[in-house]
């Protein structure tokens, strides 16, 4: 199993170099310059002054070698200075908005794991109950609503009109509520969704019966046996959930104005930040293979049976 | 914005797709199917309203009561009335006509998109699948490269370089959606082409493309055809999302998705403006969702309790 | 001191100085009669200062330690840097200049108490305050604006905007590395530490309002050798405005203070600014919930809520509506079918109703605009005066089609395919509702159909500077109050490094060239007007409104600074001032902050 972790994260190099070559091809076939001002009042700049600066950042070189002055750069982790921020590195506005996005996906997904688990398992006990029906409602509004249809709802009903919340910041748990529910609940119902189905297969499976018939408590029969079992299948959907939460926060962050690094999804390549671009997508490609490893392992150790070849 | 809207998955599912494959005798599976579709009560509630939005998308030109782009600057910013059952937008055009038209549209993102996902995924997957070796292996290098690309960013990224508009969004779509069938039909393949049936056709001196034609490929269908009836909502969904970011379709073209992205911010002042068009993407993704797990368990009996 | 308006002398010096600032005669007249009577307004250190402090109306502010006003951000800038990179988005009055603009635009004395001008305006000589100091106590002195102006033109600072410094000597040939030309040519030079003289290219009749804008604020060499690009970060940031930086969280927060030791005036009344960094639309809500005592910031237009915040009996109280002193227009592609025909052009600047655009599409958040020059700048060519303008541009789709006579699209007919370009990523789509607005007109009153393509800022701006859009649809926002910033930045086609639009006339150009040498106001002005009329005569574009912006303040927010018309002075492009003038008032739901 360590041989095959080892061999995953090795495989991830060669995986993020051709993502890297993808995105910067991508990037430089896109017309519009990263020397253009960001600010959406500033009138351009002349072709002349766009010829001197591409000088100075090295934007006239040929792309090849171009390409090459990032790679050895990036090895040694240096993203470059961002175009739309002049005066800062790339790696200077990630250290500061990444933690922010990863503890606000973070308690997105334990929240969606844990509520959805529950939720599921409540349901698939409890059939045809309100908690049944909850879990339905639920994961239909999760399917069907986009989340920023589903931000400005709960920034409605539970910021403008009952005050219970604030509507934007970072600074304290009390903000931390209704972007943690946004991002979250849509996956809670789907999570639920699939812990109901997954628990009803196995409730009914032969193991279940025997316990039962063996005189074990039905809750024990749940916990102890039922949901072991059923979580197998739940598992492989948290790799698709990290990546729905990840990119999610981009709507989030911008509805709740939290100073985290989703805004640099659509800013960085509407500004046409080359740099920023590459490191988000880099980074967030990373991230999403690590987690995916992660939870292939998991897999394994819940499910004997896997074998990692 | 969701990624991933898989199938739900059965206790029993294999995962990464990987299906236990059977022979089919053709013509009375695909009958047995439709018949296990049929008991099926929310499959048959699905299929009829996707039918139904298909009915309108295909019919916008007689259904609407006025042409979609047609502005009346006296009527801007109406509630819904006898005139406007659903209202009019900021350029007093009716909004009932718009949602009729943005059927059409949508549906040709979802469609189209699929349709483009279908062309790439499918003979790719097949071919690694078919002949494995080398050119397997080379595929699916490249295949994992697209699989690790965050799928939104992705789609921006391209969007930003192709510019606004129908036919970059369903390109844009396609390009990233095709990873996931191309994946799908190379483990249907892999298992099949062991398959003892195959393996008859081979000795009776079939063609690698008669083989790949007539006996994979029907019998690989069945999960593509799942995967499909998933993607397209999913495909609206991300029109949503571009259209919220202000890459979306030209107007004065209308969309569900870019009615929702364009019209939220007007939803505290006029209500109606984006809910319709929300809870028509809402509909049309519960039919979808419905109509494909009917159909998943309609065509893989094996995997029925 | 003897009353000098009875020293004909120190008149005539006034008239000039005045002309210099491009004082209208009227304005002009008004100074005098007040300073005849007695008013010592100009003599006051920081000059022109009555408007802004003049709503002794208000309630009474409350203790200067509550005096905190919690102000949004659109969007994070990327430096303070002004002298470097004027559109960097950072904080305008962290700095001080050598004038500033009041409220009503007009150009006031600031860090220069005075200035004079000799060669009929081809040398200026700027007298600077004394005492007036950076925040680490250094005195601010004519060295100060000497190094800042010469690090703006230098090549190696790479400052984009440098061009606007080009009147100064050698600016240009400087900056653009001319051979034998060094930073020691450039026509800024310190005579001593409190006088600044600064020989131009020729007379220059608005110099003194270019060094009202911010392009021209200094910066503080030491700070600058010491940190390089990083020198306005919080830590290290050294300013001689009335405001500290006193904190930066990036992409959160910056926190401002007052700098108490800041002598020129008008020395703010509030203690404190926290502005979150907040982007324009999730900003409304959080005013609403009260996280905020202000809504707004550049150029915000809510239109999604103005239905709502005017029936709101309390929100429509505490909304502001001003003018973005800019202007939208059409421009057609000279060398595309089917503008290259002059009557296509005319017809369409008949057949765009831009009152039912302003009063539908913008719900009233903005005014119809028939020239380019708004209303609000000094320039504005008002249609009852000239009667050419509704002649030229007026709503009639009878005479649109009538323009069409002769031309190969008589009747509306044989129309080629046309696409309108406009921005897809400004102002919450606004641009594509009026395009769509257009697009219906254009349909019903030529029987012309165009396609609509919406387009990112920068691949937007690449196509216009190619002349590769047929139809643009696109926004002008004035930097200076003066037409030159109109009609030579937009229309002068003979200009180094590219034009705009395609649009190219000889004549049109020497009218301009000749304005800005005119020597008085009226001529000048008299000449704008005859270049605007050329332009539209031949229909190179078509204006279609003045945008407005929105704000909202918190009741307690007071002082709002208004202009000589009873309208709120916003911070917009121009007049940056407003948060030296506003103070905290006591009323109900008041937050006590400190």
């Amino acid at each position: 199993m360590l041989q095959y972790a080892v061999r995953r994260v090795a495989w991830l190099i060669p995986t993020l170099l051709a993502m890297a070559l993808v995105t910067f091809i991508i990037m430089h076939a896109t017309p519009g310059s990263p020397l253009d001002p960001a600010a959406p009042n500033a009138n351009p700049l002349s072709p002349e002054l766009q010829r001197n600066l591409a000088e100075k950042y090295g934007l006239d070189k040929p792309l090849y070698v171009q390409f090459w002055t990032f790679l050895k750069n990036v090895v040694r982790l240096d993203f470059g200075f961002s175009y739309m921020f002049k005066t800062r590195t790339v790696s200077e506005i990630i250290a500061g908005t990444f933690p922010i996005s990863l503890q606000l996906g973070i308690m997105a997904f334990v929240f969606a794991a844990i509520g959805g688990v529950t939720l599921g398992t409540l349901a698939a006990v409890h059939q045809n109950s309100w908690i049944d029906y909850l879990c339905v409602i639920l994961a239909t509004m999760g399917v069907s609503l986009p989340n920023f249809v589903t931000g400005i709802l709960l920034i409605l009903l539970f910021a403008l009109t009952l005050g219970l919340f604030p509507v934007s910041g970072w600074d304290s748990p009390r903000n931390w509520v209704l972007p943690t529910l946004t991002l979250g609940l849509p996956e809670l119902g789907i999570v639920a969704r699939y812990t109901r189905a997954s628990v009803l297969e196995v409730v009914r499976a032969d193991f279940a019966r025997t316990a039962r018939a063996k005189g074990v408590a039905e809750r024990k029969v749940v916990t102890r046996h039922v949901l072991k079992n059923a979580l197998i299948p739940i598992v492989t959907y948290l790799g698709p959930l990290l990546a729905a939460i990840g990119t999610g926060s981009f709507f989030v962050e911008f509805i709740y104005s939290i100073p985290g690094m989703g805004k640099f999804f659509v800013q960085s390549m509407s500004g046409r930040d080359y740099n920023m671009i590459m490191a988000v997508i880099l980074l967030y490609g990373g991230f999403l293979g690590l987690m995916n490893l992660v939870v292939d392992l998991a897999y394994g150790l819940l499910d004997p049976r896997i074998k990692y070849g | 914005m969701r990624e991933t809207l898989a199938p739900l998955p059965r206790a029993a599912a294999v995962p990464h797709g990987l299906t236990v494959p059977r022979s089919h005798r053709q013509a009375g599976y695909w009958r047995d199917a439709l018949r296990r579709l049929k008991r099926n009560k929310l499959a048959v509630v699905g299929a009829v309203l996707v039918a139904l939005i298909m009915l309108v998308a295909a019919g916008a030109d007689i259904l609407a009561p006025y042409p979609y782009a047609k502005a009346s600057f006296s009527h801007s910013y109406e509630s819904p009335s006898a005139r406007y059952p659903l209202g009019t937008d900021p350029l007093g055009r009716d909004l009932l006509s718009r949602m009729i038209y943005g059927a059409r549209i949508s549906m040709i993102v979802g469609v189209g998109s699929q349709a483009l996902v279908l062309l790439i995924g499918v003979p790719v997957g097949a071919f690694a699948g078919y002949y494995g070796g080398k050119l397997d292996m080379y595929l699916m290098r490249a295949v994992d490269v697209m699989y690790a690309f965050p799928t939104l960013l992705f789609v921006i990224l391209i969007m930003s370089a192709l510019g606004a508009g129908l036919f970059n969004i369903f390109l844009a779509i396609g390009v990233t959606g095709w990873v996931t069938l191309c994946r799908l039909t190379r483990g249907q393949f892999i298992a099949l082409r062991e398959q003892e049936y195959v393996m008859g056709a081979r000795a009776l001196g079939a063609t690698s493309w008669q083989v790949i034609v007539r006996h994979l490929l029907p019998n690989a269908l069945a999960p593509i055809i799942v995967a499909i009836t998933f993607g397209v909502p999913r495909a609206i969904f991300t029109e949503a999302a571009l259209s919220f970011i202000g890459v979306g379709i030209n107007p004065p073209l209308p969309s569900w998705g870019g009615m929702v992205g364009e019209y939220q911010q007007y939803l505290r002042s006029y209500w109606y403006m984006a809910t319709f068009p929300a809870v028509a993407i809402g509909l049309t993704m519960l039919s979808f969702s419905f109509l494909g797990d009917g159909l998943r368990d309609a065509l893989d009996p094996t995997l029925r309790r | 001191m003897t009353n000098w308006t009875k020293d004909p002398k120190q008149v005539e010096m006034f008239r000039e100085r005045s002309e210099a600032v491009g004082m209208s005669r009227r304005d002009f007249m008004r100074i005098l009669g007040a300073a005849a009577a007695g008013s010592t307004v100009l003599t006051a250190v920081g000059g022109l200062s009555t408007p802004e402090i003049a709503s002794a109306a208000g309630a009474p502010p409350v203790p200067d330690a509550e005096q905190v006003l919690r102000s949004p951000y659109n969007t994070e800038p990327s430096s303070h840097d002004f002298n470097k990179d004027l559109y960097c988005g950072g904080e305008t009055e962290l700095f001080a200049g050598l004038t500033r603009f009041d409220p009503n635009n007009n150009t006031v004395p600031y860090v220069a108490d005075r200035w004079e001008t000799k060669a009929k305006g081809q040398i200026y000589t700027f007298y600077l305050h004394k005492g007036v100091k950076w925040t680490n106590g250094d005195p601010v002195t004519a060295h100060d604006f000497e190094w800042s102006f010469k690090r703006q033109l230098d090549p190696a600072t790479q400052a984009p905007y440098a061009a606007f410094l080009f009147d100064l000597q050698n600016g240009e040939a400087f900056n653009t590395k001319k051979p034998g030309i060094t930073r020691d040519n450039v026509g800024v030079k310190a005579l001593d530490d409190y006088t600044l003289q600064m020989t131009l290219e020729s007379p220059r009749g608005y110099f003194p309002i270019l060094m009202a804008y911010y392009s021209a604020l200094p910066a503080h060499r030491p700070s600058v050798e010491k940190w390089g690009d990083k020198w306005t970060e919080a830590e290290h940031i050294v300013t001689n405005g009335p405001w500290k930086l006193t904190s930066w969280e990036h992409n959160k927060q910056m926190i401002f203070e007052r700098y108490d030791a800041f002598m020129l005036k008008p020395k703010p009344r509030l203690r404190k600014r926290i502005s979150r960094i907040i982007a324009g639309e999730a900003a409304l809500p959080a005013y609403e919930a009260n996280e905020m005592d202000r809504f707004g910031s550049g150029e915000t237009v809510p239109l999604a809520e103005v239905k709502r915040l005017k029936a709101d009996p309390k929100l429509s109280k505490e909304m502001h509506i001003f003018s973005l002193t800019g202007t939208f227009y059409l421009a057609p592609a000279y060398s595309q079918k089917p503008f290259d025909v002059r009557g296509v052009r005319l017809a369409l600047a008949h057949a765009i109703d831009r009152d039912a655009i302003v009063k539908s599409v913008l719900q009233g958040i903005g005014q119809p605009a028939y020239t380019f020059v708004p209303p609000d700048s000094p320039g504005y060519l008002d249609p009852k005066k000239y009667s050419w303008v509704h002649e030229l541009t007026a709503y009639n789709p009878k005479l649109a089609m009538a323009q069409l006579a002769g031309t190969p699209y008589e009747g509306g007919k044989n129309w080629p395919k046309v696409t309108l370009s406009f921005r897809s990523d400004e102002l919450a789509g606004v641009p594509g509702q009026v395009a769509q607005a257009i697009q219906a007109m254009v349909k019903e009153n030529l029987n012309l159909s165009i396609d609509l393509e919406g387009l990112e800022g920068r691949v937007f701006r690449g196509r216009m500077w190619e002349h590769k859009i047929q139809l643009n649809y696109v926004r002008w926002y004035m930097d200076y109050p003066d037409p030159n910033d109109n009609l030579f930045l937009v229309w002068y086609s003979s200009r180094t490094g590219g034009s705009r639009h395609e649009y190219k006339d000889a004549e049109f150009d020497k009218m301009v060239d000749q304005a800005a040498a005119a020597p008085t106001w009226d001529q000048r002005m008299a000449l704008y007007a005859k270049a605007e009329q050329r332009m539209l005569e031949d229909g190179a574009a078509v204006y279609v409104y003045y945008p407005f912006g929105v704000r909202l303040y918190k009741p307690w927010v007071q002082g709002m600074p208004m202009n000589s018309a009873g309208l709120p002075a916003e911070d917009w492009n121009i007049y940056p001032g407003v948060p030296n003038v506003l103070y905290i008032a006591d009323a109900p739901g008041r937050p006590k902050l400190s």
